[in-house]
């Protein structure tokens, strides 16, 4: 069994609710091919044998003036599918105490069950004082926190507020707040560690391929750049699955992950039990 | 849509219809024989050609046989054929599109069935052989897919 963690609903009937998201999809996410109807995601997940995935909303109204896509969007596909889908929200820390009464309806009223944040995309500093008082309600509301960190490809946006490090000190003050840097950081994977082995409300998601292939960049990333007993030793425990649909397809990343020659406990981990940790404990 | 040529003694129709086909597995053969019979029953037309086209660079259209082995013998052969891990070029990030392309293997197998298949019409009936039947090929799905058919003649 497996649980994505990192799944963009940038889908067919996503686009049917709010007509401009197939634009601010391609203007402001950076993803030009046409999205695809929910049953191509169903399908990928039951190809790959994903039980649980998570639907990702990005809220980027005070920057860009758009939602790609809106919570409330999220919570009406999650209920498309309640049993394989979970919704995560997102509110913009730009626009200060409204962000926190939207996040507090979210995860209330919605039932999303956690937060995504894109510094880059949303264009804010991580520790900025409107950031810390979003990070105050998260942990408040016990819900954990997935988060960007490392390359954004767009030119549109900049990647100054993307260097995992910066989350070092946001764990050390919100210590009982589960966060996940998504991506490990790539390119600055082991600043990503660094911050998980320091703080064990700190995780990594190991979702996109900047390298290559799923198999390619998944082989650099678990056994090369960081060496397969760093890995298998030390993140056994840190390390979640999640593919970035749609910017690469989900049984494409399961695969790769089954791939990698590392432990295969590890690998059970990674795909399923260390999500479950942080999702349902 | 009908014509004539200078001399206005032959009529020609043609007629379009786009089959949308959302494929269910990375990889698969679906027989679409039926909807181009369909289109053909449609368009009126009773004797010219059946043009049966794919719009993806990561799909074929063939006519081959319709038996459950060969829908498991053909993809299993092109993959032996067209090997997933390899040194692709195109395995880079494409700024055109915002994501990286991963999927070379399923371009090239695309080019090794073609994308289109033609066949005769007479006198309303899709001259197929016995055992043959129209397919689309999925190379890189689950996806949504356009297949055009497009029928020309009389």
């Amino acid at each position: 069994m497996t649980i994505d963690i990192h799944i963009h609903p940038l889908v067919k009937e996503a686009c049917e609710m709010e007509p401009r998201l197939f634009e601010w999809q391609r203007e402001i996410y950076g993803l030009t091919t046409s999205p695809q109807p929910l049953d191509t995601l169903v399908s990928q997940l039951e190809e790959a044998e994903v039980k649980k995935a998570i639907l990702l909303a990005l809220d980027c109204r005070s920057r860009w003036g758009c939602c790609i896509p809106s919570n409330n969007i999220v919570a009406k596909i999650v209920a498309k599918e309640p049993d394989l889908f979970i919704g995560f929200a997102s509110v913009d820390p730009g626009l200060g105490e409204k962000a926190i009464d939207e996040l507090k309806y979210a995860i209330k009223n919605l039932g999303l069950q956690g937060v995504k944040l894109n510094p880059a995309l949303q264009d804010f500093d991580p520790l900025s004082p409107s950031a810390e008082r979003l990070y105050a309600e998260i942990e408040r509301l016990e819900v954990p926190l997935l988060v960007h960190t490392g390359l954004v490809w767009s030119r549109k946006h900049r990647i100054k507020y993307c260097n995992p490090l910066v989350w070092d000190e946001i764990a050390y003050n919100h210590p009982t707040m589960k966060i996940i840097l998504a991506h490990c950081g790539w390119p600055w994977v082991w600043d990503a560690v660094a911050v998980a082995l320091r703080h064990e409300n700190v995780y990594l998601d190991i979702s996109n391929t900047f390298t290559g292939t799923p198999r390619e960049h998944l082989r650099h990333l678990l056994t090369e750049l960081i060496p397969s007993r760093v890995t298998e030793r030390f993140l056994g425990e840190k390390i979640l699955f999640g593919s970035d649909y749609p910017r690469i397809e989900v049984p494409k990343m399961v695969d790769a992950a089954k791939s990698l020659s590392i432990d295969a406990d590890v690998i059970r981990r990674i795909l399923h039990f260390n999500a479950l940790e942080v999702l349902f404990k | 849509m009908q014509g004539s040529n200078s001399d206005g003694g032959i009529s020609v129709k043609v007629y379009f219809k786009e089959l949308t086909i959302v494929t269910r597995r990375s990889c698969e053969l679906i027989n679409i024989t039926d909807e181009v019979k369909k289109a053909v029953s449609e368009s009126g037309i009773k004797n010219g050609i059946v043009l049966v086209f794919s719009k993806h660079t990561t799909t074929g259209v063939f006519i081959n046989e319709a038996e459950k082995g060969l829908e498991r013998d053909i993809p299993f052969y092109l993959k032996k054929l067209v090997v997933e891990e390899d040194n692709f070029f195109h395995h880079h990030f494409f700024y055109k599109d915002g994501r990286m392309a991963v999927n070379a293997w399923a371009h090239i197998r695309s080019v090794l069935v073609g994308l289109h298949a033609i066949v005769p019409l007479k006198d309303g009936n899709v001259l197929l052989g016995g055992r043959e039947n129209i397919y689309l090929a999925e190379f890189d799905g689950p996806k949504e897919r356009h297949v055009v058919v497009q029928i020309m003649g009389e």
